[in-house]
């Protein structure tokens, strides 16, 4: 019934290259979340609307900022579900494209001089010249140590 | 779970989490919140127990015994207060925070700083309803329900409880939000929403009844605290306003609450039964479209609470029908609870056993319910001590029968060690007999006319009465045979194997160790 994850899914080699990638992890389809949101919000007015008819209407700015929070959440939603992290090895370059909360980055690297940076907290990055690029944001700390001993074997101190 | 343990076995020593009371505070880990309002949630229920046996303990004889009339039925608002939004709720998001994450196959709650924040605005609530005990004039007392005038000419104890119920309610937006966007979009690869266990599926029911209610909840007291300081008339007959609105408001919002409580009890209970039963959920999906029922129709019973109040008799037969109807979905669970165990390789440790006890003590409740639902029955018995029975019996056993359930169930989850059988049994039995010695007899103090809110009686009614405050001292001591028995479990109770029950199979039982390590998930796994 369950498997445990496997790290294969994460990586994949094509032919002497190298591509990581890595989506933000969600699993909420647009339609469910305008579904499930949009109906909360509506049925707040509804609700507040009924009571406002009623002469009750202190509950609307209640239900206004219940859905100023809902919507809140929609744009942190929104903006999240796109981003992603690649990370190819391409004969001597390192291309590193990443999206984050909208805003998509391209970095390239030298294979010969980009290493790779462990952090304190487990947190993984590429650098070289001064420049230095977060990676495996989104696979958790294993898949971290796996993608950097990948990457390790791929760099320039390691080649033979 | 040898493969679980491999994944999870650099937990323990990765990038250190923090130590000491910082821990806590800024924690956003899902676990320790979780922790932090089961914690919370067993120390209201001490202070609301606390005021239970006050009231109690005054009604063992008739005649002004040991308090106040005042101080009585500021006892009997702040109990449930107390009792609703300090201990049933905040345990059910206890649960919510420990499992929803672990069960889902996700690594933490989607806004781990807002969960946070929202277990913080608990203790400032909390000291709230406390402190209001020490204002000018003593606690409000109004009841739960705070219903108007009484509460717009309440003295300045009914400010803080108003605040205290914003700040409840503040919470509870912010829990929800969070937990609905969990369920939705952290579930692993695979795991769709007809794969959650069911527990998922009645906290995300649950939080959507609660972001839909509390904004309700919030214009009620606002309104009541405009009537009090500035000069409005929502409430106020005198100036154009309608008391009654106000009672249609509170119970807009009041009887979902019921089911907020009562539908994540449902969700535990579900889990346990199976467990122990060692067979799968039976009816797993009318059990998601039952549970889904009772939450639509919670919306449409409300003036089942107001029949005395005066509405036409269509509304009435309206709304005995409407709640009648209630009975329906809850008697698909029911069944399907009973259905689970049929045939079962039954076993009956202490989870179980609250478990059974919920099922027969909340079926029970839900019948007194029913007797309640018809029109000219409740009539009579609105305001009884048939009502106070009923809704203990749904509350009580109920919920908290079914928290208890949970925690034996996750205990060794959580803390890595077993409880001690033995004590276990033992508090359940003690809790059972000492719950029916305390709330059976008060159907019959209910149904000869005994009114609730009351410091004194007639004496026709004292036998019962004390019998009543036995069974509630029993009770109420018997709980702290819980709380040593969780300490003794939590400091030194027996390692617990990495899966003590064998019928158990959701994923935090099947796929992480125990105990569960301090980050679960962090690679999603994938359900085939």
């Amino acid at each position: 019934m369950i498997t445990h994850p496997v790290f294969e899914s994460i990586l994949e080699l094509d032919g002497a290259g190298f591509t990581y990638f890595r989506r933000h992890a969600g699993s909420l389809e647009l339609r469910t979340f305008a579904l499930v949101f949009g109906s909360l919000g509506l049925l707040s007015l509804v609700i507040a609307g009924g009571f406002a008819a009623a002469g009750a209407w202190v509950i609307i700015p209640f239900a206004g900022l219940e859905i100023a929070a809902l919507l809140t959440v929609a744009v942190i939603f929104l903006r999240r579900a796109g981003d992603f992290e690649r990370v190819a090895v391409r004969g001597d370059r390192i291309l590193v494209e990443v999206r984050e909360r909208g805003l998509a980055e391209h970095y390239e690297f030298h294979r010969g001089w980009a290493r790779v940076v462990t952090g304190r907290s487990g947190t993984l990055a590429l650098r070289s010249h001064g420049r230095t690029v977060e990676i495996g944001r989104y696979c958790g700390e294993e898949g971290r140590q796996h993608l950097a001993r990948e990457l390790h074997s791929r760099l320039g101190s390691h080649r033979t | 779970m040898e493969a679980a343990h491999a994944h999870h076995g650099h937990d323990d020593h990765a990038h250190g989490h923090p130590t000491g009371i910082m821990r806590w505070v800024k924690s956003t880990n899902h676990k320790d919140i979780g922790t932090m309002y089961l914690w919370f949630s067993f120390t209201m229920f001490m202070v609301g127990g606390v005021m239970a046996l006050i009231i109690r303990s005054e009604l063992f004889q008739p005649g002004l015994q040991i308090v106040q009339p005042d101080f009585f039925n500021s006892m009997t608002t702040y109990h449930g207060l107390i009792m609703v939004f300090g201990a049933i709720m905040p345990a059910f998001v206890g649960f919510a925070n420990w499992l929803i994450p672990m069960q889902i196959g996700a690594p933490d709650m989607a806004f781990p700083r807002m969960n946070n924040l929202s277990f913080w605005l608990l203790p400032p609530a909390a000291l709230l309803l406390i402190a209001a005990q020490f204002m000018p004039g003593g606690g409000a007392g109004v009841g739960w329900t705070m219903y108007a005038p009484l509460s717009t000419q309440a003295g300045p104890a009914m400010d803080l409880t108003i605040f205290a119920v914003h700040i409840l309610g503040i919470s509870s937006i912010m829990g929800s939000i969070n937990i609905i966007t969990t369920i939705l979009n952290m579930r692993a690869p695979g795991m769709t929403l007809m794969k959650m266990p069911l527990f998922c599926w009645t906290w995300l029911i649950t939080a959507y009844l609660l972001v839909a209610v509390m904004p309700v909840l919030a214009g009620a007291v606002t309104m009541t605290l405009t009537d009090r300081h500035f000069g409005t008339h929502f409430f106020n007959a005198a100036g154009g306003g309608d008391p009654v609105l106000y009672q249609h408001i509170f119970w807009f919002f009041g009887h979902p609450e019921v089911y907020i409580i009562a539908i994540p009890a449902f969700g535990v209970v579900s889990q346990v039964i199976p467990a122990f039963s060692r067979k799968p959920l039976f009816g797993y999906a009318s059990m998601v479209y039952a549970t889904a029922s009772i939450a639509i129709l919670s919306f449409m019973v409300w003036a089942h609470h107001m029949y005395t109040a005066g509405m036409p008799v269509e509304a009435q037969l309206y709304f005995m029908y409407a709640t009648v109807l209630i009975a329906v979905p809850t008697g698909v669970k029911v069944f399907n609870w009973v259905a689970t165990m049929w045939k079962g390789s039954l076993t009956f440790e202490t989870p179980m056993l609250f478990a059974i006890g919920f099922l027969f003590l909340f079926t029970l409740g839900g019948f007194t319910g029913l007797v309640l639902s018809i029109t000219p029955v409740d009539v009579q018995l609105h305001d009884t001590y048939y009502v106070v029975a009923h809704f203990h019996y749904v509350m009580v056993a109920g919920a908290l029968f079914s928290a208890f359930a949970g925690i034996y169930f996750w205990l060794p989850k959580w803390t890595g060690r077993m409880y001690n059988e033995t004590l276990g049994k033992w508090h359940f039995w003690l809790s059972l007999v000492f719950f029916n010695v305390t709330f059976f007899v008060q159907h019959f103090l209910g149904l000869a006319g005994m009114p609730r809110r009351i410091p004194d009686y007639a004496l026709q009614f004292a036998e019962f009465n004390a019998i009543s405050t036995i069974g509630a001292w029993g009770f109420g001591l018997s709980q702290l045979l819980f709380l040593y028995i969780v300490i003794k479990c939590i400091r030194s109770g027996e390692k617990a194997p990495e899966k003590p029950w064998e019928g158990a199979d959701s994923l935090e039982w099947t796929h992480l160790p125990t105990p569960a390590p301090w980050h679960s998930f962090e690679t999603p796994p994938v359900i085939k």
